[in-house]
């Protein structure tokens, strides 16, 4: 490895931990470590060759699971390719690497003496140096043809690529700008289960887990102060960063979700929609007139605001910044 | 039909859990991102409740479903390609109507492009229920418009009864202001051993990506236009007077009082009864097919069937999925439903093929349109 792919490997890896401190993770130990392998023949290059290094972890990470209450650690290897590098066969070595070092990591002493017991989780951040030549439909199609291998004890590894990156930075973005204009309290919201007999109760919480970061939508809840009258007011907003096409039919769909989590419990529900929208402007005016008339007919005085988040076309500069 | 609420998290789990396998699940979330080993539909189950999808993700799921609901059945119309556009252009003028209100059927144009159109049709139809009287169910037909250079096919999805008759309504509304020559393949326009033929036919084409393993069921209906004199020339002319004796028996006791009947084995296209038979005015009217895939592990059965009154051709997939080997290292059957596209892509292909050799044999006769 040259050195200048040992620095932007590196930088990578410091953007990784900024990316996911933004979204309120808590980084355990130290940036890249070593843990022993104990599973040196499984783990070794052929059959006749068992494994002599340890494990590398780039990042580690932990928080603690909304819904099942444990703490959940996650193994973060950060990569950094150019386009051409990145094919089936380069992510499927990525998955094998995080998938033996997740099942060392599970039992690794080294980790438990942090207070990481147990691991099953992995995040591969893969950032294609040349954004404007990453091609998310052709990733998508190098992702359907990876093998996973199949374990008695779950394992989920999770792939963000540029798209998955980029959407995060524009999160991180609009909750600097709301906290940073009148708003306070700003935290992500894990809705309910109880209704359907589920046994999760609704939490906020700093940080959005895994599961929120892959989703379609993001739910977060937060104060804004407005002062009316030489009155200090202070109303609730609820947000969803969405994701995805905003047609009127997906609109509608997201919509009927609110409902039935009792999103309409507030002063405010923001929208904040993702990228060029313009195609679907009618359709999310429409939504908007739909949704107004509904809440009239039920005396509802909820308000309903329309923002589109800034777009990134690389990771901003001020994550390569490290801290201390 | 896409789903117009939210699924509840703990439903989602259900599902995962007791409708969709380990594999289709796994392959719905990796090009998400989401990279799931485990071995346990219970254990997938639990990860997948906590994502928040789109309504095109759940539309994906949704397909993925173990339920009878989710195989193809295909009715297919055809017309000449140069009236395809007139046909379009009608059915675009009808965009949001509604054409019957007694039971709210309604036209709704989905996918438009320079080759394809694909139109909704939904209606209510409603039935004696248990816990209500009558009971209303939505019902939603996808009709498919597709050009090829000299055909436009209509295929319309099935799933029950009525679904055929709301197509010809449909038909109907539009012959209002416009003619077109709507045709449709009904074994009717056949000659008695042109029917069979049309199936042995399909049994020995060579498919592209598909080969023909067995055939585990036949139906073979009598011709009532038949007539013994026929067969007496025949074998008169041919045969020897054992020969002659041997099908009057055929004919007179075994056939006897037998209108059609359903046999199920294996190789059935080779069981003598069966060619015996076929002498007699005899043909097949229904099969099912066993392909397998010649490039990878994947199975289907297919169904050929021409529905009574008129027998006009439907065809389905009945089941699907793929072979594996299991722990002992024996191949098994692994169930597995094929999305919309693929099984759309796949009845369609077979229908062309269905289309070419009965058009080889006959010009079928416009449809009549009424909705008597």
């Amino acid at each position: 490895m040259s050195e200048e792919q040992q620095y932007q490997g590196d930088r990578w890896t410091i953007q990784s931990k900024s990316i996911l401190e933004g979204l309120g993770w808590m980084q355990k130990g130290d940036s890249n470590f070593d843990i022993q392998c104990k599973k040196k023949t499984k783990h070794g290059i052929s059959e006749n060759r068992n494994r002599i290094q340890p494990h590398g972890i780039d990042l580690l990470f932990q928080y603690k699971d909304p819904y099942a209450k444990d703490k959940k650690n996650i193994i973060v290897e950060s990569k950094h390719r150019k386009w051409a590098g990145i094919s089936t066969s380069t992510i499927q070595s990525f998955v094998t690497q995080v998938f033996n070092t997740i099942e060392c990591s599970n039992i690794s002493q080294e980790l438990s003496n942090i207070d990481c017991h147990g691991v099953n989780t992995g995040l591969v951040m893969i950032w294609c140096n040349e954004p404007n030549q990453f091609d998310n439909e052709v990733f998508n199609e190098y992702l359907e043809a990876i093998n996973i291998p199949s374990r008695k004890n779950p394992v989920i590894i999770y792939i963000a690529s540029n798209y998955h990156i980029l959407r995060w930075c524009s999160v991180i973005d609009s909750k600097n700008r709301l906290l940073a204009g009148n708003e306070s309290d700003f935290k992500i919201y894990y809705p309910s289960d109880n209704f359907s007999g589920g046994r999760s109760t609704a939490v906020r919480e700093d940080y959005a887990t895994l599961p929120v970061l892959f989703s379609k939508y993001i739910f977060a809840k937060s104060s804004r102060t407005v002062v009316f009258h030489g009155n200090t007011q202070l109303l609730n907003v609820n947000h969803i960063f969405y994701f995805f096409e905003p047609s009127h039919s997906e609109l509608l769909f997201l919509y009927s979700c609110l409902s039935q989590i009792q999103y309409e419990d507030a002063h405010i529900l923001v929208f904040h929609f993702y990228g060029n929208v313009s195609t679907y402007r009618v359709e999310i005016e429409d939504f908007k007139k739909k949704i107004k008339e509904e809440l009239k007919i039920s005396g509802s005085s909820l308000e309903i605001e329309i923002k589109y988040m800034d777009v990134f076309s690389d990771i901003p500069e001020s994550y390569a910044q490290q801290e201390g | 039909m896409q789903l117009k609420k939210y699924p509840y998290k703990n439903n989602i789990k259900k599902v995962v859990e007791k409708y969709i396998s380990l594999k289709d699940m796994q392959s719905l979330l990796k090009p998400k991102g989401i990279l799931i080993s485990a071995t346990k539909r219970v254990d997938i189950a639990n990860l997948t409740k906590d994502y928040y999808l789109s309504q095109n993700d759940f539309q994906e799921l949704k397909q993925l479903l173990d339920s009878p609901n989710n195989f193809k059945k295909i009715g297919r119309i055809i017309l000449p390609a140069n009236e395809s556009e007139d046909f379009k252009e009608s059915l675009s003028g009808l965009n949001g109507r509604v054409l019957d209100p007694t039971d709210n059927t309604k036209i709704n144009i989905g996918i438009v492009d320079d080759n394809k159109m694909t139109v909704y049709l939904q209606y209510e139809e409603q039935r004696p229920g248990l816990v209500e009287l009558l009971e209303t169910k939505k019902k939603n037909i996808v009709i498919d418009i597709e050009n090829s250079e000299e055909l436009c096919n209509v295929n319309y999805s099935i799933s029950s009864a009525s679904d055929y008759k709301k197509v010809k309504e449909l038909l109907n509304y539009i012959q209002q202001d416009s003619s077109f020559t709507f045709k449709e393949l009904l074994l009717s326009d056949l000659k008695t051993e042109n029917r069979t033929e049309l199936f042995t036919n399909f049994f020995v084409f060579f498919f592209d990506e598909w080969k023909i393993t067995k055939i585990t069921q036949i139906k073979k209906k009598k011709d009532t236009s038949y007539t013994s004199e026929e067969l007496s020339v025949s074998v008169s002319e041919s045969e020897d007077l054992a020969m002659q004796t041997e099908n009057q028996l055929m004919q007179e006791v075994i056939l006897d009082g037998i209108n059609s009947a359903l046999l199920s084995g294996e190789n059935l296209i080779e069981n003598s009864f069966i060619n015996k038979v076929l002498t007699q005015g005899f043909y097949f009217s229904m099969s099912f097919i066993r392909f397998e895939n010649k490039n990878n592990s994947d199975f289907l059965d297919f169904v050929i069937e021409f529905k009574t009154r008129p027998e006009r051709l439907e065809t389905k997939i009945i089941e699907s999925g793929e072979f594996v080997t299991d722990e002992n290292q024996d191949i098994v059957e692994i169930k597995r439903i094929f999305s919309e596209e693929k099984q759309n892509q796949i009845i369609y292909e077979f229908n062309d093929i269905l289309g070419e050799i009965f058009m080889g044999f006959s010009q079928p006769q416009s449809i009549e349109v009424s909705t008597q």
